[in-house]
């Protein structure tokens, strides 16, 4: 793949923000969580999560992004990105235990949700992201070209994490 | 400027389409696909060419330069020029055919093979056969009124005809093989003279020469060209017991990596090393972003730091050429062939300028050049006929275009001329002579037709239906 920063950027936030999303609404109450935990909660450790998982990778980004600039093709291979999860869980795990929303036991709730999270958007940037924006890959993973087209970018993601938020806000 | 009176008065019978796509190789194929795509239909576009299928030039070539059927391409997956989304690739879609997994990790496929494949699969989707039109084109004119009138002549009895456009779209390969001046010399003087061959040229009675007796031969030029000759004449060696000697000259050896650690190319042994022809992000990452910025003249210089002449690292070729300067039957050296003629008994004689050495005199059965196809562009008629009529060159000596692929300075009212593919090298997008720049050209293309109103630019719905229909192999 081969992403400019705005495109790694925007590329996470849409992903997140639409797929990701509805990839954590629809398996946080069927994720294994102890027996005491009320559903809730666990939809308050995923969102959490999901929310975490965006604002630290725009840092993430930048990291990755200087890396590449020590790649004569300048480019980031696709395995990068599925073992880039290895150092991304760390901070999100710290930073969900330290918003205190991870009750003893949810290690399994977690994990589960932040790889199944991670692979899926992975295989989305693989190639079926193509099949409804044709664009993507050749502008270095940046959905827009002109300033109508950003409008969908903008739209998509900010919808997607209000309602992440709100959804997290209602369950507190 | 041309007007119809012209023609008529000149008894050349004119008939009309929409868009005209010159050449008929795979830059056409890919912008003809993309503009059925957006919804252009097969009526309104036709296609002037030498060619039955658009990957002929390619195979032809390919097959004289030693790419078997059975070699990986220089490009990725994605670069799919049959499919304009790249998903599937290639593996999947096997996969998906034969209900297996192993596809995916097969590693040895059959990329040329598959890549003739699926264009034909592609050609017969959006109904090539019936937009082409077996010609040679011989200039294109603007109109007066608007649009472009493509003189043709038919390929059997060379009659002239003509076809007035809107939108046409030029992309005629290179020219031919590159001759150096020392070879064409030599073939002026003898003929056809076999013991010089080009790369890109039929030239297996020299292996098949070498097979039956001991020779020696030169190989210049150090691309990924000169690799898989190398290959074959090594392959040859092994397993059909030639005992051929190899002489490898380099006009610039590269002893090992080039650059600061932040643009640092891979190099070694003569050659220098990347992947494809440019690095990557060339094709639509970050240094594509860089070269929209830039001047003519700055994209050409950063095109020949990460472009020139490079070859694929590959273990195999390495681990070939170690074995075979340790047996000492390959030798390189840097400088330059020269004196170059006949002995008596029809040996290749000439002067080896070695750097600082004394010029040494040696003696060949063959010499094979590896360097290139010629890119004079304006060798094509058709090319010095637009530069003629006012088409601009970039700082390479190429066409010039917007970065939508536009010949600016060519627009006739409302119509618009577009070329992509190795007249137009120099641009904006680097590896436009690639799969992967065709498709790209073929969109930004297609997007500045749609901003004419010619198609509509797939956006998500349109693109979703059309890559299902793609998927079930229906017509756009
Ligand atoms: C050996 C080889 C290996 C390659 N490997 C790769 C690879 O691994 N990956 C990759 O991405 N790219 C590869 N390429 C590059 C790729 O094949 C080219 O980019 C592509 O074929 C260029 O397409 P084109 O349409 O510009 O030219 P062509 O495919 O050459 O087609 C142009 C056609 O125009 C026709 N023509 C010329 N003049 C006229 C006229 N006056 N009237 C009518 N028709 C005319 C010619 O007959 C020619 O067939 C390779 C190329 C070669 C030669």
């Amino acid at each position: 793949m081969t992403m400019t920063l705005g495109g790694r950027l925007q590329t996470r936030l849409v992903l997140l923000s639409s797929i990701g999303l509805l990839w954590t609404i629809a398996i946080s109450a069927v994720l294994p969580r102890p027996w005491d935990v009320p559903v809730h909660a666990a939809f308050r450790i995923t969102l959490a999560s999901s929310v975490v998982m965006t604002i630290l990778g725009f840092f993430w980004e930048l990291v990755y992004h200087a890396l590449q600039q020590l790649r004569w093709d300048k480019d980031w291979p696709p395995l990068f990105g599925l073992l880039t999860a290895i150092v991304e869980v760390v901070p999100v795990w710290w930073s969900v235990r330290a918003l205190n929303v991870l009750p003893n036991g949810c290690a399994l709730l977690f994990a589960i949700h932040f790889t199944t999270t991670w692979i899926l958007i992975w295989l989305i940037t693989l190639g079926p992201i193509s099949i409804v924006q044709p664009r993507w890959r050749f502008e270095g993973g940046e959905f827009s070209r002109r300033p109508g087209d950003a409008l969908v970018t903008f739209v998509v993601s900010n919808t997607g994490m209000v309602i992440a938020l709100v959804l997290l806000w209602a369950i507190w | 400027m041309w007007d119809d009176a012209l023609l008529a008065a000149a008894g050349i019978p004119i008939t009309d389409a929409h868009v005209i796509s010159i050449g008929g190789g795979l830059g056409s194929f890919a912008v003809v696909d993309f503009l059925r795509i957006a919804g252009v239909e097969a009526s309104q576009i036709r296609v002037l060419s030498r060619l039955a299928a658009p990957y002929d030039t390619f195979a032809a070539l390919a097959r004289a330069s030693q790419l078997r059927p059975e070699d990986r391409l220089r490009s990725d997956s994605s670069s799919t020029i049959d499919n304009v989304w790249g998903w599937p690739g290639y593996a999947l879609c096997e996969a998906w055919t034969e209900r297996s997994l192993s596809p995916l990790w097969r590693v040895v496929t059959e990329p040329i093979l598959t890549v003739v494949a699926g264009v034909q699969r592609e050609a017969t989707r959006i109904g090539w056969g019936d937009m082409l039109v077996g010609c040679r084109a011989e200039v294109v004119r603007r109109r007066a009124g608007g649009g472009y009138l493509v003189l043709a002549s038919r390929l059997d009895d060379t009659a002239l005809f003509a076809v007035r456009c809107q939108h046409a779209y030029v992309a005629l390969g290179y020219p031919g093989p590159r001759l150096l001046p020392d070879t064409a010399a030599l073939r002026e003087q003898y003929g056809a003279c076999p013991q010089v061959a080009n790369a890109f040229e039929p030239h297996e009675h020299v292996y098949r020469q070498l097979v039956r007796s001991p020779g020696r031969v030169v190989v210049r030029g150090a691309g990924i060209t000169a690799s898989r000759i190398l290959e074959r004449l090594i392959h040859d060696r092994d397993t059909l017991g030639a005992r051929t000697e190899v002489l490898h000259v380099f006009r610039h050896y590269v002893p090992g990596p080039v650059g600061p650690p932040w643009f640092r190319r891979a190099g070694g042994d003569g050659f220098a090393y990347q992947p494809f022809n440019f690095p990557r992000a060339a094709g639509g990452g970050q240094l594509r972003r860089r070269m929209l910025a830039m001047t003519s003249e700055e994209r050409a210089l950063l095109i020949a730091t990460i472009g020139g002449t490079t070859t694929a690292r590959r273990r195999r070729w390495q681990r070939q050429l170690s074995r075979a300067r340790r047996e000492q039957w390959y030798r390189a050296v840097v400088g330059r062939v020269g004196e170059l003629d006949l002995d008596g008994s029809g040996r290749l004689r000439f002067v080896l300028f070695n750097g600082g050495a004394a010029p040494r005199p040696e003696a060949a059965d063959f010499l094979i050049d590896a360097t290139g196809l010629d890119d004079t562009i304006t060798r094509h008629p058709l090319i010095a006929d637009l530069v003629d009529c006012g088409a601009g060159l970039n700082a390479l000596g190429r066409l010039d275009v917007e970065p939508s692929f536009e010949l600016r300075t060519m627009r006739s009212g409302a119509g618009r001329l577009y070329a992509s593919g190795a007249a137009t090298l120099g641009g904006a997008l680097a590896p436009v002579d690639s799969f992967w720049g065709l498709m790209h050209a073929a969109m930004e293309i297609t997007d500045d037709l749609a901003d004419q109103g010619t198609c509509e630019f797939p956006g998500v719905m349109r693109s979703l239906t059309q890559w299902w229909r793609w998927m079930r192999n229906r017509p756009p």
